[in-house]
C-alpha cells in the first residue's frame, strides 16, 4: 500500500497545495468498550489547512492524539511523508517534526515565555553535553542559532513585551498564542492544533485565526486544526473532515461539507433511531 | 585576641566544613525534587547503597554471598581477585548507581506517571526500606572501612599557619578538606549542566509538565532515568566522603535526616539554598555542640565533657595549648569510655556510684565552700589532671599516638552511632550485634578511658571513706 496521489496546484491565494502529506488509514481506536474512532480514513495535503470538525465527543481530540502519538490506534495505519509510521511515543513523534498544542493549554508554567519557546527547539540541538555546558564551539553556534528563530517567532506572533513574563501570570489568550509560538519554533512539518480558539472572545479569535492564516501563508506549514465553531472553521480551512459519533460524516472542502444533509442533521440534532 | 573567640573560629570552620557533607546529601534531594517533584526519602538510603556498593567491589566480595551460600550450600565470599583499585572500583559503583536508576524508573516510577505527589513520596518511603534491605543482602551489614586513597587526619599546613599567627593550631581534617572541594565541583557542574545544557533544560520542562514536555520530543522515561541516575552519583559522592569520615554502616543512612533541616532552610528547589542551608547547620551544630551542649550533656558525656572544657579554659595558662587542644579532642573517646564503663559487672557499677555521689560531693564544694569539701573536690580534680597527664606520657610523643588515638576515637564515633540505631524499632536486633562488634573494636580505646576512670573512681571512694562521718549529706 501507498499513500494517495495528488498533483499539486495553487489557490486563489496563490497558496500551492502539495501531495499527501499524512493519510490515516481505517483508524480505529477504543478505550475499553468504548469506541472513540471508527474506521476512520481521511488525508493531510502538504501546505494546505485541514479542519477536523464536529460535535462534543464525536472523537476529534482522540483522532489528534493518535496523529500525535498520545494514542495508539487498535486498528488502522498512519502513513507519514510516504512511509507507513510504526507504533511510536509522542515524543518520537514530535521528533519526526510534527508539533502541536493542547485544548487546555500545556505550558512549563514556571518557565519565562522565552524558556517555554526555546524548549521547542530542544530537538534541534546535538551539540555535546560538555560543549553545551561550557558553551563552546558547535553548542554556542546552535545556541544563537536558536535563539534566533524563537526572536523571529516572538515577532511574528507580537509578544515580544512579555517575553520575560513567567507564563503562570499570562491571560489565558496569550498563553494560547505561547503555545503556539512554542509549537512553530521547531519548524514542524505538520502543526497539530487542538481548539485554537476555544474559549476566546471574538477579537481573540480574530487575531487566532489571522496568525494561523499568516503561519500557513509565511512558513507553508501544513496545519491539521480541531474546532468547535463552524463560522471559523469554513473561513479558514481548505478542506474539512467531519466526524460524529466517531465516525465520519462528511469530507471536503468548506463549501461541500456545508451542504451534505448529513453534517447538517449532526449538527442541528436529529434524532437517532 | 581571646582565646575562646579563636577556639570559637576553629569550630566555626569545623562546622563549615561539616556543613558542606550536610549540603552534599541535601544536594541529592533538590536535584530529584527540581527535575521531577519527587521528594526522595530514599537519598540517604541510596549514599548507604552506593557506600556499600563501593566497599563490596573494592574488596572483590561476592553480593549476595550469603543468600548464594544459604541455598547452595557454597562458602563463596570473595572473587578470585583480591581488591579493585579504588578509581575503577569507584567507575563500576557509577554503573551500578545507573543501572539501578534504571531499574527504579522502569519498575516504580514508569508506573505512577502523572500521580499526586504524596504517592510518588510514599513510593519512594517503600523504595527505601527496599534497597537499605537490598544492600543488607548483598553486602552483608558489617561495619566497614571505606579507603579509596582519601586524604584524612589533621592538615599539617593550616595547623601550623594558625599555629603562627594565632599561638593556637586549628585541627581541620584534611577529609573535609577534599570533601568541600568536590561539592564546590559537583555544584558547578550540576548548575552548568541544569542551566545549559538540552538535557538539563529538559529536566526542568518534565518537572514542570510532563504532557507539554512529551509535545516538545521530550521523553519522559530517558529523563527520568537521566535524573535518578544523578541523584544516584550524588549518593555515591556523599556515600564516598561519609564513608570515609565515619565508616560505612547502616547508620549512614540517617544522615539523610540530617539533610532534613538544611532542605526546610534552604528550599527544595534551589541548589544554592542546599549549600548555604548546609553552611549554616553545620555552623550552627557545632558552636552549639560546643557551647550548650556541656550544660545539657549526660552524666557520661559529661565525664568526658569536664577534660573538654578545662583545657579550654586553661589556654591562657598552659604553655603547650596544643596538649590543651588535644585533650579538648579526646573527650569523645572517654565519654564513651565513662558509658562503657556504667554498662560493666556489679562491682562497676558500684563503683560508678561512689563516682557519681564524689561528683555530687564535688558540685556541693561550689554551693558549700566549707574546707573539707573543698579540699576534696580540688584533690579529685588534681587526681583527674594527673590521670591525663599519665594518659599523656602513656601515648608519647605527639604526633604519632595523637594518630593512634584519633582513630580510636573515629572507631568510638563509629560504636556510639550505631548505638543510636541500636535504639531504633527496625534494627533493634540488627542494631544490638552491630553494637556489640563495635564494642570489640573500640576495646582499645575503651581500655584506656577504663584506666582513666579507674584511678579516678579509686580517688573518689578513697576520698568518701577518709572524710568524717556525715560531713557531706
Amino acid at each position: 500500500m501507498t499513500m494517495m496521489h495528488y498533483e499539486p496546484y495553487q489557490t486563489e491565494d496563490g497558496r500551492t497545495i502539495g501531495n499527501t502529506l499524512m493519510e490515516m488509514k481505517n483508524i480505529t481506536l477504543r478505550f475499553g468498550g468504548v469506541v472513540a474512532i471508527k474506521d476512520i480514513s481521511f488525508d493531510i495535503r502538504e501546505g494546505e489547512i485541514r479542519a477536523i470538525i464536529g460535535p462534543n465527543g464525536a472523537g476529534k481530540s482522540s483522532m489528534l492524539n493518535v496523529i500525535s502519538g498520545f494514542y495508539n490506534p487498535q486498528d488502522g495505519e498512519v502513513w507519514y511523508k510516504g512511509e507507513r509510521r510504526p507504533h511510536m511515543r509522542p515524543y518520537q513523534v514530535a521528533r519526526l517534526g510534527i508539533a502541536r498544542t493542547f485544548q487546555n493549554i500545556a505550558l512549563f508554567e514556571g518557565m519565562s515565555v522565552l524558556d517555554n519557546i526555546m524548549t521547542g527547539r530542544l530537538n534541534h540541538m546535538s551539540a555535546s553535553i560538555l560543549d553545551q555546558m561550557i558553551w563552546w564551539g558547535k553548542a554556542e553556534r546552535e545556541e544563537v542559532k536558536n535563539r534566533e528563530k524563537a526572536e523571529e517567532i516572538i515577532d511574528f506572533l507580537e509578544i515580544q513585551a512579555i517575553r520575560k513574563t513567567p507564563v503562570g501570570r499570562l491571560p489565558y489568550g496569550l498563553k494560547k498564542r505561547v503555545e503556539l509560538a512554542r509549537a512553530l519554533v521547531a519548524d514542524p512539518s505538520l502543526l497539530l492544533l487542538d481548539e485554537p480558539m476555544a474559549g476566546m472572545n471574538v477579537e481573540e479569535k480574530e487575531d487566532m485565526s489571522r496568525f494561523i492564516l499568516d503561519v500557513n501563508d509565511e512558513f507553508g506549514t501544513t496545519i491539521a486544526l480541531i474546532e468547535h465553531d463552524m463560522g471559523v472553521v469554513m473561513d479558514l480551512s481548505d478542506r474539512v473532515v467531519v466526524m460524529d459519533y466517531g465516525k465520519k460524516i462528511g469530507d471536503g472542502t468548506p463549501d461541500e461539507v456545508r451542504t451534505n444533509q448529513e453534517v447538517i442533521d449532526a449538527y442541528l440534532g436529529v434524532a437517532h433511531d | 585576641m581571646p582565646d575562646q573567640f579563636i577556639f570559637a573560629m576553629e569550630v566555626t570552620l569545623n562546622g563549615l566544613m561539616t556543613g558542606v557533607m550536610y549540603a552534599l546529601v541535601a544536594l541529592g534531594f533538590v536535584l530529584i525534587y527540581k527535575a521531577s517533584g519527587i521528594f526522595n526519602y530514599s537519598q540517604g538510603v541510596l549514599a548507604l547503597f552506593a557506600a556499600m556498593t563501593l566497599v563490596g567491589i573494592q574488596e572483590g566480595r561476592v553480593p549476595f554471598s550469603h543468600l548464594i551460600n544459604a541455598v547452595f550450600g557454597t562458602e563463596v565470599s570473595h572473587f578470585p581477585w583480591n581488591s579493585v583499585p579504588g578509581f575503577l572500583a569507584i567507575l563500576l559503583a557509577v554503573v551500578v548507581m545507573i543501572a539501578l536508576a534504571w531499574a527504579i524508573q522502569r519498575f516504580v516510577f514508569r508506573h505512577l506517571v502523572g500521580q499526586e505527589p504524596i504517592i510518588l513520596f510514599m513510593a519512594t518511603i517503600g523504595l527505601a526500606y527496599f534497597l537499605e534491605g537490598t544492600a543488607d543482602l548483598m553486602w552483608g551489614s558489617e561495619i566497614r572501612t571505606l579507603n579509596v586513597g582519601l586524604p584524612q587526619g589533621i592538615n599539617t599546613l593550616i595547623d601550623e599557619t594558625t599555629y603562627q599567627w594565632f599561638g593556637y593550631g586549628f585541627f581541620i581534617d584534611n577529609l573535609d578538606i577534599v570533601a568541600s572541594v568536590v561539592a564546590a565541583v559537583l555544584v558547578a557542574v550540576l548548575v552548568a549542566f541544569a542551566q545549559y545544557t538540552k538535557q538539563g533544560r529538559a529536566m526542568r520542562a518534565v518537572a514542570d509538565d510532563h504532557q507539554a514536555a512529551l509535545s516538545v520530543g521530550i521523553s519522559l522515561s530517558f529523563i527520568w532515568v537521566l535524573v535518578w541516575s544523578i541523584a544516584g552519583f550524588v549518593a555515591l559522592v556523599a556515600g564516598i566522603m561519609w564513608g570515609a569520615k565515619s565508616g560505612v554502616q547502616f547508620s549512614l543512612s540517617l544522615i539523610a535526616l540530617k539533610a532534613l533541616p538544611v532542605l526546610i532552610l534552604g528550599g527544595f528547589t534551589s541548589i544554592p539554598g542546599a549549600i548555604v542551608g548546609g553552611l549554616i547547620i553545620g555552623v550552627g551544630e557545632k558552636l552549639f555542640e560546643f557551647s550548650i551542649g556541656p550544660m545539657i550533656g549526660d552524666r557520661a558525656f559529661e565525664q568526658g565533657q569536664r577534660v573538654a572544657i578545662e583545657p579550654v579554659g586553661g589556654l591562657v595558662e598552659q604553655p603547650d595549648r596544643r596538649a590543651a587542644r588535644d585533650r579538648a579532642r579526646d573527650r569523645d573517646a572517654l565519654a564513651l569510655a565513662g558509658r562503657e564503663q556504667a554498662d560493666g559487672d556489679r562491682g562497676e557499677m558500684r563503683a560508678a556510684h561512689a563516682d557519681e555521689r564524689a561528683v555530687d560531693h564535688r558540685g556541693g564544694a561550689g554551693v558549700d565552700p566549707r574546707p573539707e569539701t573543698q579540699c576534696l573536690g580540688d584533690g579529685a580534680i588534681g587526681i583527674e589532671r594527673r590521670a591525663l597527664i599519665d594518659q599523656r606520657a602513656r601515648r608519647g610523643a605527639r604526633d604519632a599516638p595523637r594518630h593512634g588515638f584519633e582513630q580510636a576515637c573515629k572507631q568510638a564515633q563509629q560504636a556510639r552511632l550505631a548505638g543510636a540505631i541500636g535504639t531504633g524499632d527496625v534494627y533493634r536486633a540488627a542494631g544490638a550485634k552491630r553494637e556489640r562488634q563495635a564494642g570489640e573494636q573500640i576495646a582499645p580505646a575503651a581500655r584506656a578511658g577504663d584506666r582513666f576512670a579507674a584511678q579516678q573512681r579509686y580517688a573518689f571512694v578513697a576520698a568518701r571513706l577518709t572524710r568524717p562521718h556525715g560531713d557531706v549529706q
